[in-house]
């Protein structure tokens, strides 16, 4: 079996037609590294420059009420190997005490232009590309060699059938990894000195998981390629074939596998939804003026006090009304969340018939770039706004002082003017300075490496399922081979 | 000529090749309608929910004041023609809302709500003809000369009283007819399929649309050809024709794109979102120090005595008020005006540069005239500014009749203070709010470009791919002319 690889490495290395689509091959890899480090320094800093500017606004604002903090979603180192939907994404959700702002800003609501044909990312290259050089370098190995007469010379000799499709397979997938990994190594040693990037060891394995990833999805269409070779007579049947399943595979299933499932498991539909946010608003709403008059009633109080009683009645009676309101929102949430998670699943599990969806979906948990990142990231901004709550909360207690005569300073002040008439002065305010230094920050909400791992772990699976199987009738079809 | 196409057109019908890619072809394009519908269905209704729930929602405003602020809020219906081109809609907005603090753009796509959906791409037809089908074309025709060298039919063809001239034009029509019969016949009974079973009806200019649609997937189509049959004379195995048609294929179809638009997009400097955000927020932030500045203009206008400020105060107030919101609406309207024209001159950028791409010729040109492309987003979102001010206008003008100063109006709760000095409340729990008259409103009925308008957006594309079909067909009859036939 060795000695078959080496003959077909031997084979394949001098020949120029290898050659030359290594060097392709290489460049396409170190090109689309490259643009992937573009776009993620690109939303790196549009990260940094969102948060800098929240910062700035929240210190120059007036109250620890009036302060609106942005969570920002960091991009995941690893995706600049692949984008995925993080352009479509927003990169981040103003929160503020009424609660939460729309998620936007992504990269493509400001540039649509840029969503129109897709990102050139490794993942891009390898599971359009690559996928078809695996074949090319499998498609010919058996009905090739029976066209050209070497096959049956090579079984005249004491080699069995079981080493000779077996060493094939090897042979033409070993350069089939140099392929993928040299110019791999290539690239992430230009991240590392040229772009300053360092990957943490939970990067270097999620890394590690992604190139298993990719390696086993280029063995499936080798295989593939071997078992058409050895399944036909002609080498252009079982190029034909193998390229009919490549665009099956790897363009048609995939997008119409998504659709199906959105027609199977619909969510939610968004209006509908903030319709029913309002309605709870303003149900809450209503109730909320009721007990507030019933308070204020009991309470009787002068309307110099109007201010103290209304903090009273937010401090108890109020907030709990606000709890139940939030955790009507909060099951509203929930359920909506439910429904578009049930969708992506659906879509994922239909598509996973073509091992390029398996390749996308493995990607998806290690480099933070799947459909789910939308619910994690609306999940994450609710848990902080729970911290952020208790923050203002106690802000304004400690600096109770500050706050009220914050609150009764003004910009300007009408009074009469020295002709007689009314007149505006504009008074000149000190520009305040808020204290934010204890202002909780918003931790990023990627997945635990354990999470991630496994939740690769499903289409590790299916891939190498796929290559076994390949594999299989590579094997049993050259078994009954007939080499005349 | 003719004989040569006619020879060619029947090898190639009969060959198993042909049968496969044929059927193929039939259901990719049969699901692509398929998907189109389906996904113009959702669209639809999705949109009517929201029209629904907003027509209540302007029901249960309590004032003209309440609903100038809230302002209107307007839905992109989906075009017909995504169905065969979904383009870029799945990215675009469908609701944008125009109150003053609105950012007047469109906002809650189909991807944004369900990220899956956008995963993969969409199976339309377009994608089919740009990606499936050219790959197709190419497979058909790679071996047309190098082919028959190969088999050695080639120095018999040519042995007859034939010239090259006309061997050569006869393989290229004979390569050309079947793919465009192979697209054309299951494009044309699908289109009759979708409007006679859905009863989806096309306006002429939808029609008309249509077919120039059409027109330039077939010259996309026969540019691929011409270049599979220029390959196959400019090489002298079948197998090299097809790997170098195979590369030419990949470049022109996924890297080219990708690549010129990324190109444009490092070389043209746009606004970001957050730019955007950040100045939209300091518009806001300037409250405190420009408001003041429009309330001393007022007053100073105004020369009231202190007596006179109880009773003519608040007119002065609501002066001041109005034209601070009326320069915000204008500093708003800057800044968004600015962002669409950096956005614009993106766009202009990233189409000149993808004219190097035949697919990208094919995609962009498609969405221009199936309006489902970024273009056709601008324009909208300037059709929702000019409803924007239309709307304003309208409420202005209802607050200025129906609610004057001196009309008390209700409400559900009421402060006030008693004579020794305690707060007074009141509840009225009969009160009704009063029902809006919304019979005057303005409606959006958005003025989108047409037929002639799209088409010469369209024309330069179609322009590009004209220019390379016809420069495939002379390198390919150049170099058939000089072919080593043996």
């Amino acid at each position: 079996m060795w000695w078959i690889a080496i003959k077909e490495l031997r084979n394949l290395l001098y020949d120029i037609k290898f050659i030359l689509t290594f060097i392709v091959a290489a460049t396409l890899i170190l090109i689309s590294i490259a643009n992937g480090y573009i776009v993620y320094s690109g939303e790196k800093a549009a990260a940094e420059e969102v948060e800098s500017a929240s910062l700035a606004r929240m210190s120059a604002s007036s109250s620890y009420e009036s302060i609106e903090a942005e969570t920002v979603r960091r991009p995941h180192k690893l995706s600049i190997f692949d984008i995925g939907i993080s352009g479509l994404l927003g990169r981040s959700c103003t929160v503020w005490s009424r609660g939460t702002r729309e998620i936007q800003g992504s990269r493509y609501e400001a540039d649509p232009v840029l969503a129109v044909f897709g990102e050139l990312d490794l993942t891009f290259t390898v599971t359009y590309i690559l996928s078809l050089i695996a074949i090319l370098f499998g498609f010919g190995s058996i009905s090739g060699e029976r066209e050209s007469g070497t096959l049956s010379l090579m079984l005249a000799g004491p080699t069995r059938r079981t080493s000779v499709v077996l060493g094939k397979l090897l042979g033409g997938f070993i350069p089939l990894a140099l392929l993928y990994l040299m110019p791999l190594m290539l690239g992430l040693a230009g991240l590392m000195l040229l772009g300053d990037i360092s990957f943490t060891a939970a990067e270097w394995i999620g890394l590690g998981l992604m190139s298993l990833a990719m390696l086993l999805y280029l063995l499936v269409f080798h295989s593939l390629a071997v078992a058409m070779s050895a399944l036909t007579r002609s080498s252009f049947t079982s190029f034909m074939v193998c390229l009919l399943i490549w665009v099956a595979c790897v363009a048609v299933i995939p997008r119409g596998a998504v659709q199906l499932g959105a027609q199977i498991s619909p969510s939610m539909n968004r209006f509908e939804y903030t319709r029913e946010i309002w309605a709870i608003h303003r149900s809450f709403s209503r109730e909320r003026i009721r007990a507030m008059a019933d308070f204020f009633q009991e309470k009787n109080p002068q309307m110099t006090e109007f201010r103290k009683v209304f903090d009273e009645f937010q401090n108890t009676v109020g907030s709990k009304i606000d709890e139940r309101r939030q955790a009507a929102l909060d099951r509203l949430f929930e359920s909506y969340v439910l429904e578009r998670n049930n969708l992506t699943s659906t879509a994922a599990n239909l598509s996973r018939i073509s091992p390029s969806a398996c390749l996308a979906f493995s990607l998806n948990g290690l480099t933070s770039t799947g459909p789910e990142l939308l619910s994690r990231f609306e999940k994450a901004v609710r848990t902080y706004l729970d911290v952020f709550a208790a923050y203002q909360d106690a802000m304004l207690e400690k600096h109770a002082d500050e706050v009220e005569a914050a609150r009764r300073t003004r910009s300007y002040e009408t009074k009469p003017g020295p002709d007689g008439y009314m007149t505006v002065e504009i008074l000149d305010r000190k520009p305040t300075e808020l204290d934010i230094s204890e202002l909780p920050r918003f931790e990023g909400f990627d997945l635990p490496v354990e999470a991630a791992v496994e939740g690769v772990l499903l289409d590790l699976g299916a891939l190498s399922f796929y290559a076994l199987l390949l594999i299989a009738i590579a094997y049993v079809a050259f078994l009954r081979y007939d080499v005349r | 000529m003719w004989k040569i196409a006619g020879k060619e057109i029947s090898e190639l019908l009969f060959s198993a090749k042909f049968v496969v890619i044929a059927a193929a072809t039939f259901v990719l394009i049969g699901l692509s309608l398929f998907n189109g519908y389906t996904v113009y269905e959702i669209e639809t209704r999705a949109v009517t929910v929201g029209e629904r729930i907003t027509e209540d929602e302007y029901a249960s405003r309590e004032s003209y004041e309440q609903l100038s602020y809230s302002g209107a809020k307007v839905y992109r219906s989906p075009e017909k023609l995504a169905i065969l081109d979904i383009g870029a809609s799945g990215y675009i907005g469908r609701r944008s809302s125009t109150g003053t603090w609105s950012r007047g753009m469109l906002s809650e796509s189909r991807y944004g709500q369900d990220p899956a959906l956008g995963l993969f791409g969409e199976l339309d037809l377009t994608f089919i003809v740009g990606s499936v089908l050219s790959l197709f074309a190419l497979l058909f025709s790679y071996g047309s000369v190098c082919g028959e060298r190969e088999r050695g039919t080639l120095r018999l063809l040519l042995s007859n009283s034939l010239s090259r001239s006309s061997v050569i034009v006869g393989k290229l029509l004979g390569a050309s007819i079947p793919i465009v019969m192979v697209y054309l016949v299951p494009l044309l009974l699908g289109v009759a399929v979708l409007t006679i079973w859905t009863g989806i009806d096309f306006s002429s200019d939808e029609w008309l649309r249509l077919a120039a649609m059409v027109a330039i997937q077939v010259v996309y189509l026969l540019m691929f050809t011409a270049m599979s049959v220029a390959v196959s004379a400019l090489t002298r195995s079948g197998f090299a024709s097809f790997l170098v048609c195979l590369l030419l294929w990949i470049m022109f179809i996924a890297i080219i794109p990708k690549l010129t638009v990324q190109g444009a997009a490092q070389v043209t400097p746009t606004m970001s979102a957050e730019e955007y955000e950040n100045r939209a927020h300091r518009l806001w932030q300037g409250y405190s120090s420009t408001y003041p500045k429009f309330l001393k203009e007022a007053f100073d206008e105004a020369r009231l005595t202190e007596d006179e400020m109880e009773e003519r105060g608040r007119e002065v107030y609501e002066l001041a008020h109005d034209r601070f919101m009326g320069h915000q609406r204008e500093e708003r309207e800057k800044l968004n005006r600015e962002f669409r024209m950096k956005r614009r001159s993106l766009m202009s950028t990233a189409t000149a540069f993808s004219m190097a791409s035949p697919s990208s010729c094919l995609r962009l040109s498609s969405q221009a005239l199936a309006r489902t492309g970024p273009m056709a987003m601008e324009i909208l979102e300037e059709e929702i500014q000019r409803y924007s001010r239309e709307f304003a206008e309208w409420t202005k003008a209802m607050r200025d009749r129906y609610e004057s100063d001196d009309q008390v109006r209700g409400n559900y709760i009421r402060f006030s203070r008693n004579e020794d000095g305690t707060m007074k409340i009141e509840i009225d729990e009969d009160y009704e709010p009063p029902q809006l008259d919304l019979s005057s409103m303005p409606r959006f009925t958005p003025v989108m470009p047409e037929v002639q308008a799209l088409s010469s957006d369209a024309l330069p594309y179609l322009g590009m791919l004209l220019f390379a079909t016809v420069l495939f067909f002379a390198i390919a009859f150049v170099a058939f002319i000089r072919y080593d036939a043996r």
